[in-house]
């Protein structure tokens, strides 16, 4: 049964005369993701009582809704969104009994007034830019960072957790070189653009 | 990936943080991830390639799930890694 793939466990399971109480071959699938499961909590939770409640929600709702798996993607896919959408819930709750102050962002994106763009073209130029800029200046953790923190709201310790980061001041220290390597590349810009015709 | 729309038009930032997030041209993570395993075709596929390097929530997101798939816990994690496993019971 080891051989056998994730998605062949469920077609196995789904087979005419295959039993609907205990299950072998999902009782397979899911002993492979249990530990998993529990260490994504884990780092959400950074407390192994709620992470342990966590990953219990996760499992028994990923067990009762197995039957609407479609096999459009992979079931680790189908698996790490109700882990992740779980824990985000459970971050922004957390977030909202305890706030935690946020980082700043950049200095802001250099006004790109282009003659004949009108002001949502310009705002979407601004916004290509800016991602430009976080592609090429920014190495992957930093985005990853930027990412949870200001989009995901994420609380920069559990980003620290959630990615395994070891240096003393964790993703703390990502923004803060993001940030400045950003504002560096948006004042490279704002210079050349706006150096004077010689 | 299409969890959140723009919304930083007229804050100060406001492009820095709509860079950020989802844009209207994101797919799901399910749709993103058939795109990006060839199953679509080989053009597709490197459209959905080139996207997920532009944009930073897509790539932030296929990153999370790479970690989901693939990474092991630190060996200070382990004792309570074995308690909340030990509290799992499916249903």
């Amino acid at each position: 049964m080891q051989n056998l793939t994730d998605e062949e466990l469920i077609q196995l399971s789904r087979a005419p005369g295959a039993g609907t109480g205990d299950d072998p071959y999902v009782n397979e699938l899911f002993t492979r993701y249990r530990r998993r499961v529990a260490l994504w909590c884990l780092r959400f939770a950074n407390d192994r009582d709620e992470a342990a409640d966590m990953a219990q929600e996760i499992l028994a709702t990923a067990w009762r809704k197995l039957d609407t798996f479609e096999g459009r993607s992979r079931f680790s896919t189908w698996l790490f969104t109700l882990c992740r959408n779980r824990c985000l819930n459970a971050v922004r709750a957390r977030a909202v009994r305890n706030p935690s102050p946020m980082e700043e962002l950049p200095d802001t994106v250099p006004d790109m007034k282009i003659e004949g763009l009108d002001d949502a073209l310009v705002y979407r130029t601004r916004i290509e830019a800016a991602r430009g800029w976080i592609r090429d200046e920014l190495d992957p953790t930093e985005r990853r960072v930027m990412v949870m923190h200001f989009a995901e709201e994420m609380p920069l310790d559990t980003i620290t957790r959630v990615l395994g980061l070891t240096n003393t001041s964790g993703a703390k220290a990502y923004v803060v070189s993001a940030r400045r390597k950003l504002t560096e590349a948006a004042r490279k810009w704002k210079a050349q653009h706006e150096r004077p015709a010689s | 990936m299409n969890v959140q729309r723009p919304n930083g038009n007229g804050k100060p930032n406001g492009a820095w943080r709509s860079a950020l997030k989802p844009d209207p041209t994101c797919l799901d993570l399910f749709g993103a991830m058939s795109l990006l395993s060839g199953q679509q075709g080989e053009e597709l596929r490197l459209a959905a390639e080139q996207h997920v390097l532009d944009c930073p929530w897509c790539a932030t997101e296929v990153d999370l799930l790479l970690w989901f798939q693939q990474t092991h816990p630190f060996e200070s994690e382990l004792p309570d890694l074995d308690f909340v496993e030990s509290q799992i019971r499916y249903t």
